[in-house]
């Protein structure tokens, strides 16, 4: 028996080995793309989604140039006005996901105060259902935590926010080198975050603590600086007009800190026919173009000031 | 628990380890306490059934046992009321639904008031098997061929052996209670052999079942979008993705004991190289038929009392066969197929031995070999349409696509070719085939392997395993696929 032991044993080093090599490689530039497709892992790196997506927008607002005010938001809010980043030389315009939730506006925000002292106004574009905020499991760790560690932004976060991120993901998978490991391996990226999306999260319609926090962390910030913050809602698909979500969360919005911060904002928010939304949440097909966009963006935001500074033209 | 889980990658050294270092007197405990931990974490409930079953045939057994130079009538009491009782739970959780449905179906046409609740149980995994090899052993014991347990613990492990519980073999008492009752002691070439079993019925369900399952599921479950040659395919492909699921269970199960120190009967022989029905079934699901034949079909009158009796015996017992699989007429009928197949065998035998000698056929030559493999393979393909489709009523549709609408350039042109785990699968399937055929041609695989030096039998091994890695991680994320026999 001992023999025997003794010989799985080092088999199994050597196995282990040879699979932690083969890991190694899936990492390297050279490796990486054929050993992804070997385990149909490709998807997982070769489209610009998580990390890659997030990183510019942190890298854009950290640099030092003209912009005077900064917009940021969602992924809709990054559809609407992303196209008109050309027309304006003085707003810089990083509507990113609604993933990398209210922490990863946080983040974005106070880069861009630190390298542009002259920031006058902050316009943060989201929809309501960015505003129950938490990290989903799949995607808050490829928008959120891998991004944040990746450029070292994660210790701008209170304390208590990486404890939360260590609950959910798992505090070694906050290491840098690990979130390396699993950013440049589609073979990483796919066990872990198949491994994730077997856990249980339920999200509910309420207003979230941790976006709450955030959003009047902001606020902080800008009245430090002098900074004027306008949190304006993105379009809606008129399906969820009277949804029992929306009227919960309207419930929940009255009786948050953000209604004396925002009274508006639930007003604010403009209803279109759900045909004009292909998933519900962004526009697709005729009326996904910019033309579109920007008759939208006067009608959702022609009374909120923004128009004053936008130029869609 | 399944054997392709990552808990079963834990459960098994454990079990395998605490069964080597416990003293030998308490083993079977262990092991007992590992079978049922094994079944509990698939559905707690239902271990309460299996454990229903092994009280009620263990009682029996020893009653028979008492009784059996007292009351010839009191035994055939307690023989008939343990069967019938242990049919009734088979019958109640596997057939009620089945019975009840057909019982409306039949009220509506003859057009009679039938009222009766939907039944909606879940199938014990595994409860044809056990409950088989619990009757077969209280049929032994009534003739004499094995004394009763007298320990209800050993029994209850005979009963529950993990490797083996939930998808077979059916294995006897003469076989496995005797090895129950033997000490064994740890045995370097066993632990070896059962590793290296575990390990080929891990690559057949992995890299051949799994993914032929993946073009299957897609063409049967969507198969009016599909012609006749596309069906046929994919019914071919469905002969090997069970062979390999039900295979490489079997081969696990049989290695997994053989680590523990006992040996399982065999459940397959290189089964798609036969060369006739009858020598298909001796070499498919081999427990099962042997149960049928000897507890089945025997009893029946077997062979004995002229042509037309043993016809009716072989379609009987064929048409169990079906029913036992699977609560539906689909499995009926290719139950009855393969006893229409058998019967039609034994009928044309002479009409056939004449053409051969007309024909002056070496029956020796290799060409006359794989005319015979040919013809039983594409009969036993055939049969197989009606064991996956999802019904009768599917099954007649797809038969009529295969006649009517066989148009060969959809196989090409539907993309089947070109889904990407095609060449995998094929390769996977040709290995298997050149394994079983250097089986079949008495070259062992492992024994060839084991005259070469170490280094090139690891690089065997871990090449092997490496693909399995590969195969897994291909398919990770996606929910594991069951054996297709749990649900028998």
């Amino acid at each position: 028996m001992k023999k025997f032991v003794i010989k799985v044993c080092v088999f199994i080093i050597v196995f282990l080995s040879i699979v932690i090599g083969l890991d190694y490689l899936s990492m390297t530039e050279q490796y990486r793309m054929p050993l992804a497709k070997l385990t149909n892992s490709e998807d997982y790196i070769s489209v610009n989604v998580g990390p890659d997506e997030i990183k510019p927008y942190i890298k854009k607002a950290g640099e030092t140039n003209e912009y005077t005010q900064l917009i940021i938001g969602d992924s809709v809010c990054r559809q609407m006005f992303d196209g008109l980043q050309q027309y304006n030389s003085e707003i810089c315009i990083l509507g990113s996901n609604g993933s990398v939730t209210m922490t990863g506006q946080y983040i974005l925000a106070k880069l861009f105060i630190e390298s542009h002292p002259e920031t006058t106004d902050i316009w943060l574009i989201v929809l309501p259902t960015a505003l129950k905020g938490g990290f989903g499991l799949r995607y808050g760790y490829q928008y959120a935590v891998m991004p944040f560690v990746e450029t070292d932004t994660l210790q701008y976060l209170e304390q208590d926010t990486i404890d939360e991120m260590a609950d959910i993901y798992g505090r070694f998978f906050l290491r840098k080198d690990v979130v390396y490991a699993i950013d440049r391996s589609g073979i990483n990226r796919k066990i872990y975050l198949n491994a994730l999306s077997k856990k249980e999260q339920v999200q509910g319609a309420e207003v979230g603590e941790m976006s709450v926090l955030y959003i009047c962390k902001i606020m902080e910030l800008c009245e430090e600086n002098d900074i004027r913050l306008h949190m304006l809602p993105g379009p809606v698909s008129d399906a969820n007009e009277d949804s029992e979500y929306m009227c919960e969360l309207a419930k929940e919005y009255s009786i948050s800190p953000l209604m004396e911060m925002f009274p508006e904002y639930l007003n604010q928010i403009k209803y279109y026919p759900a045909e004009q939304f292909g998933d519900g949440l962004h526009f697709s097909g005729d009326y996904a173009n910019q033309q579109q966009y920007n008759k939208k963006i006067w009608e959702i935001y022609g009374e909120s000031g923004l128009m004053e500074f936008l130029r869609t033209e | 628990m399944n054997f392709n889980s990552q808990a079963f990658l834990l459960f098994f050294p454990i079990v395998v380890l605490v069964h080597y270092i416990i003293p030998q007197k308490v083993r079977y405990i262990w092991l007992l306490f590992a079978s049922y931990y094994f079944y509990m974490s698939w559905n707690p409930k239902y271990a309460f059934l299996m454990a229903i079953v092994t009280i009620t045939t263990w009682l029996a057994g020893n009653l028979l046992e008492k009784y059996r130079s007292r009351s010839e009538l009191n035994r055939k009491i307690i023989i008939a009321a343990c069967i019938v009782f242990n049919l009734c739970i088979l019958g109640v959780f596997k057939y009620l639904g089945f019975v009840i449905e057909n019982m409306r179906k039949a009220a509506y046409v003859l057009q009679l008031a039938f009222s009766a609740p939907t039944v909606d149980i879940i199938l014990p995994v595994g409860i044809s098997f056990y409950t088989f090899q619990a009757i077969g052993y209280v049929i032994d014991v009534y003739r004499g061929d094995v004394k009763a347990e007298r320990n209800v613990l050993k029994y209850g492990l005979f009963i529950s052996f993990f490797p083996q519980l939930v998808a077979g073999p059916i294995e006897r008492s003469k076989n496995l209670l005797k090895q129950i009752n033997e000490e064994n002691d740890f045995d370097y070439q066993n632990a070896r052999n059962g590793l290296l079993l575990m390990m080929w019925g891990f690559f057949e369900k992995i890299a051949v079942a799994d993914k032929a399952a993946v073009i299957v599921d897609s063409i049967y479950s969507n198969y009016m979008d599909y012609s006749g040659s596309v069906i046929m395919l994919a019914t071919v492909l469905f002969a090997f993705q069970i062979y390999c699921d039900f295979g490489g269970y079997s081969h696990i199960a049989i290695g997994a004991a053989k680590v523990l120190g006992i040996h399982l009967s065999d459940n397959f022989r290189q089964p798609y190289y036969a060369v006739s029905i009858k020598d298909f079934w001796k070499r498919w699901h081999i427990s099962l038929s042997n149960w049928l034949r000897d507890y089945l079909y025997i009893p029946l009158g077997g062979n004995r009392g002229g042509k037309l009796l043993k016809n009716r015996n072989l379609l009987i017992t064929f048409m169990i066969s079906g029913l036992w699989h699977g609560a539906g007429w689909n499995y009926i009928v290719w139950g009855g197929l393969h006893g229409f197949y058998s019967v039609m065998s034994g009928m044309t035998q002479a009409i056939r031995k004449k053409c051969v000698q007309i024909l002056r056929i070496n029956t020796k030559c290799f060409s006359w070999r794989l005319f015979q493999r040919s013809i039983t393979f594409a009969l036993v393909t055939f049969a197989w349409m009606f064991f996956r489709a999802s019904g009768m009523r599917d099954a007649v549709d797809m038969l009529g696509l295969v006649i009517f609408r066989f148009d060969f350039s959809h196989l090409f042109r539907q993309n089947v070719f070109l889904l990407s785990s095609n060449r995998q699968l094929t390769a996977g399937i040709l290995l298997i085939m050149m394994v079983d055929g250097m089986n079949v041609r008495g070259y062992r695989v492992r024994e060839l392997l084991d005259k070469q030096n170490i280094i090139f039998r690891w690089l065997c091994y871990i090449a092997l395993l490496l693909y399995l890695l590969i195969c897994v991680l291909q398919n990770y994320g996606a929910p594991a696929s069951r054996f297709i026999y749990f649900q028998f």
